[in-house]
């Protein structure tokens, strides 16, 4: 089947991104200043212990062999230890148990992004030019000129020492309570889902509106259907594509937003982690970390691709 | 004569535009008779296409359109909330569009254009109509696509309109507004867009099918020859109004108003390979409003009072209609 | 109507345009001259005035040094503008020249500056602007740095595809034939055609490298203290947040505010510039 041999190459590719990523990423790294040995031993470190620390740690053999020592121990699914923010535990450790709260408020950023964006960008284009569209074209550039760390302690401000409805700090995680997690996920979730909204529902009706002119809607209605059948099956349907298309490249931002509002909200996740390690002078973990955040936008990426593939049927063919 | 089944008196529309309100129509009377085709025959901008979309309310919201009276089968049109105009569209007013390939939602397959079309058939409860259900449609579908020419139906079926070309797609376009069995078919230039050998071969389908499933037909083209082998009557349009109308025959060989003698000593040159003779000077542009015929500025014959005021339409013959003071 | 009037005519219609033109100029303004103006120092403590409300004396009230928050954050915009709007400059010349470069020759160049710039893609922007900063050290310099690495993958596309649009023109081959050296057509003919959605593109920019430069700083991993960028002053009213949160909630709304008028300028532009052509066409 054409679809199954092109997803494969995807995969490939998406793979080789991977490694030459990794390896980028890897090298980039080595040209930091500094002596990772000194960072952990301290400064004073006698030579032989530094010695000793670089042949345990393989940086003494040539950079290209560092990467293979580095690498093939990653696909096994080790990533080293960390040097200094926890002192030797395994990284693949920290990251495994950090990610699934950074995917949480991710995912949950996102549903909420859509869903709002679906309301606000449809109604916009239902009623152009009137009032409702004005208003909620109007919210959705504010949504956009905010940051979202800045929007969080607005809502920190309003939602949770203001009124007490949210709690401000702290996040439970999801396998210990989903709906804890729902509760205390909400406000960080919020933040980073308003500016995407924005930008999903302007293009929502942008595309909605675009659509609407294309000469199969006239059709459409010449044929006598009625109008809410062509508002969800000519516009709406076609509308998607361009939708589903931003979303994807907005996730590249999501993630960033992902990293501060960890810190603020105190979430246990991999953006913290990255943040954490970089005050630490942590460098293999912040490579981890770095890489995590890559292959999560590849496959991302990915999925949307796929999505795009089935919506449009002339991407299939 | 058999009745009127359509009725058009003093149709205009207008449409707003950033020089000011371009007016495409300017008052057009038309009658269609059952059974007949009605050539709509001018040349780009003369407002054939705007008076199509126009009866059939299928405008975008920039323009709006009046009329003095607008009757279908007796019953006018004008007053008509748009759900209740929607019900008319499609089951006895269609139209077949110019473009074949701009026409199909691209999301879906020719199955499930089919299948709507026939869903659509049986929600209006046409007698003839409702004795195929639903769930029949596929070979009711199957039966349509063979009879416009296609010899796969089947195969057409499953595909994506972007799969297919414009003749293929233009055939399917037909048989969607045949299934429907509208009363009155409105075509936009159904062939414009096709090349010469797909072109005959649509039009031979038009033939063939007005006389089995016999719909009043308003053709609209730029293309005389075209005209001349499908229409009984024609009405010439310029400028947003109809200049001269009458049986095709009649008007063809003794065209009375100046523009359509031009029309057809171009077509006539064009065939017998002579020299191109072109009328000279253009047409207005929908921006200007002339107080006097609108053809004059170009006319070889103009007189003073041709641009002192809008001639009216005078008979020249038992069916045959000139706007032209020539003629009084 | 002449053709020039037409053009004004319609920017004046285009009230986004418009609009953020206006507030983007009134934040420049006031980061440039009202720095200038401000009666305080955006240094100098003063004990005596400690975390005061927003007031007529101080309108966006004071830290906990006793500094005028208005001051700083004048002196600090001014600072963050230009981080970003250097660092996007920079993005957008290299991309420039990339993408253009890429397009024009075509071929093995194409695919390895593609792949180059889409792997720099493929990493989240706040992700990659850390990672640099971890390898590179703090400091304004590299914050620079940081958002035109960002931000060239950007515009190094867009270059590319408008290129590829226009290098097939009739006027750009009849250059060509003419015997046009290759740069001669690249700068002449091509980049003034491909110059609007840059520059679209450029205003989007440097809004979101305020975000950018501010997130950095705010997590401490930016500009460094003493000097006043939006995002030290935001990360420095977080640590007494609730008792004074004026501190931080009004120097975001100031970065809301800058944001608003480049987003809105950016809109604008690109109304203008892009579907001029389809509403023409749907006449």
């Amino acid at each position: 089947m054409i679809r199954a041999t092109a997803i494969s190459w995807r995969f490939l590719g998406i793979a080789l991104t991977v490694l030459v990523g990794a390896f980028a990423v890897f090298m980039v790294m080595k040209a930091a200043p500094g002596d990772p040995a000194l960072v952990v031993l301290g400064e004073q470190a006698p030579p032989e212990a530094v010695a000793a620390f670089h042949q345990r740690y393989h940086l003494d053999a040539p950079v290209l062999e560092q990467f293979w020592f580095w690498f093939a121990a990653a696909l096994g699914g080790d990533f080293g230890r960390s040097l200094t923010i926890a002192g030797g535990t395994s990284i693949t450790g920290l990251i495994a148990a950090r990610l699934p709260n950074t995917i949480f408020i991710g995912l949950y950023a996102l549903v909420l992004a859509v869903i709002v964006s679906l309301v606000m960008g449809t109604i916009a284009a239902l009623r152009r030019g009137r009032v409702a569209d004005t208003v909620a074209t109007s919210i959705a550039v504010l949504g956009i000129s905010m940051p979202d760390f800045w929007l969080s302690y607005v809502l920190v401000f309003a939602f949770a020492l203001g009124t007490g409805w949210f709690p401000s700090y702290g996040f439970v995680s999801p396998y210990q309570s989903l709906s804890g997690a729902l509760y205390s996920g909400f406000l960080p979730a919020f933040a980073i889902s308003a500016p995407m909204a924005a930008v999903f529902a302007r293009t929502l009706r942008a595309a909605l509106l675009e659509v609407a002119h294309r000469e199969f809607v006239t059709v459409a209605r010449s044929f006598g259907f009625a109008e809410f059948f062509i508002f969800l099956h000519f516009v709406f349907r076609n509308a998607l594509i361009p939708y589903v298309t931003v979303i994807g490249l907005q996730v590249r931002y999501l993630l960033g937003g992902v990293v501060v509002i960890e810190r603020i909200f105190g979430i246990a996740g991999v953006g913290s982690l990255m943040v954490d390690a970089a005050f630490g002078r942590d460098y293999p973990v912040v490579e981890a970390c770095a890489i995590t955040f890559l292959v999560i936008v590849l496959g991302v990426n990915f999925l949307v691709d796929l999505a795009c593939t089935f919506l449009d049927p002339r991407r299939a063919h | 004569m058999s009745a009127a089944i359509l009725e058009v008196r003093e149709l205009r529309t207008r449409f707003r535009a950033p020089g000011g309100m371009l007016e495409a129509v300017r008052g057009v009377d038309l009658d269609l008779h059952e059974g007949e085709v009605l050539g709509l025959i001018g040349e780009s901008g003369s407002g054939k296409t705007v008076t199509g979309l126009s009866i059939l309310r299928l405008l975008p919201e920039s323009a709006s359109t009046e009329a003095k009276l607008l009757r279908f089968r007796g019953r006018e049109l004008r007053g008509l909330s748009s759900e209740a105009f929607r019900a008319l569209r499609g089951s006895h007013l269609a139209m077949v569009f110019q473009n074949p390939a701009g026409a199909f939602n691209p999301a879906k397959t020719v199955a499930w254009h089919l299948s709507e079309i026939f869903r659509r058939r049986a929600a209006r409860g046409h007698e003839a109509g409702a004795r195929e259900a639903v769930a029949d449609w596929r070979t009711a579908a199957e039966t349509l696509l063979r009879e416009v020419g296609i010899a796969e139906p089947a195969r057409i079926l499953r595909l994506y309109p972007h799969q297919l070309s414009g003749g293929m797609l233009q055939r399917v376009l037909i048989a969607m507004v045949l299934a429907l069995e509208p009363d009155v078919i409105i075509a936009d230039e159904p062939t414009t867009n096709l090349d010469n050998i797909v072109e005959r071969q649509i039009l031979a389908l038009f033939r063939r099918l007005q006389r089995k499933v016999a719909a009043s037909i308003v053709f609209i083209t730029h293309d005389m020859t075209v005209a001349a082998a499908l229409c009984d009557r024609v009405a010439v349009m310029y400028a947003g109004e109809i200049v001269e109308l009458g049986p095709t025959a009649e008007v063809f060989n003794t065209p009375k108003h100046p523009y359509t003698q031009g029309l057809v000593a171009t077509a006539t040159a064009l065939s017998a390979g002579g020299r191109l003779r072109e009328i000279p000077g253009e047409p207005p542009s929908a921006l200007e409003r002339l107080p006097g015929c609108h053809f004059a500025p170009r006319c070889i014959h103009v007189r003073a009072e041709c641009t002192a005021a809008q001639p009216t339409m005078r008979g020249v013959g038992a069916e045959h209609q000139v706007r032209c003071v020539l003629y009084d | 109507m002449p053709l020039w009037r037409r053009r004004l005519g319609a920017l004046k219609r285009n009230r986004t345009a418009l609009a953020g033109a206006v507030i983007t100029a009134l934040v420049v303004a006031g980061v440039t001259l009202g720095a200038e103006l401000m009666p305080y120092s955006a240094v100098d403590m003063d004990f005596a005035s400690i975390l005061t409300p927003p007031s007529w004396v101080h309108p966006l009230g004071t830290d906990s040094f006793g500094r005028d928050v208005l001051t700083r954050v004048l002196y600090g915009g001014r600072i963050s503008l230009l981080i970003s709007f250097t660092g996007v400059l920079i993005a957008a010349a290299a991309g420039t020249l990339t993408g253009m470069a890429s397009a024009y020759h075509g071929g093995l160049t194409d695919a390895a500056l593609m792949r180059f710039s889409d792997l720099l893609f493929a990493f989240p922007s706040f992700v990659l602007a850390l990672f640099l900063m971890v390898v590179l050290g703090f400091g304004v310099q590299n914050v620079i740095f940081a958002i035109a690495l960002v931000y060239f993958p950007i515009f190094a596309r867009l270059a590319r595809n408008t290129t590829l649009l226009i290098k097939e023109e009739p006027f750009v081959q009849a250059a060509r034939l003419m015997g046009q050296g290759a740069l001669s057509i690249l700068f002449r003919e091509i980049l003034p055609n491909i110059a609007a959605p840059l520059v679209v593109q450029a205003s989007v920019g440097v809004a979101f490298g305020i975000v950018i430069e501010a997130g950095l700083s705010f997590l401490g991993l930016g500009v460094q203290p003493p000097t006043p960028s939006l995002g030290v002053i935001m990360a420095d009213g977080r640590e007494y947040f609730q008792r004074g949160p004026w501190v931080l909630t009004l120097t975001g709304l100031v970065i809301s505010i800058a944001l608003l008028g480049l987003n809105l300028l950016g809109d604008g532009l690109r109304d203008l510039t892009d579907p001029r052509l389809r509403r023409q066409a749907e006449l």
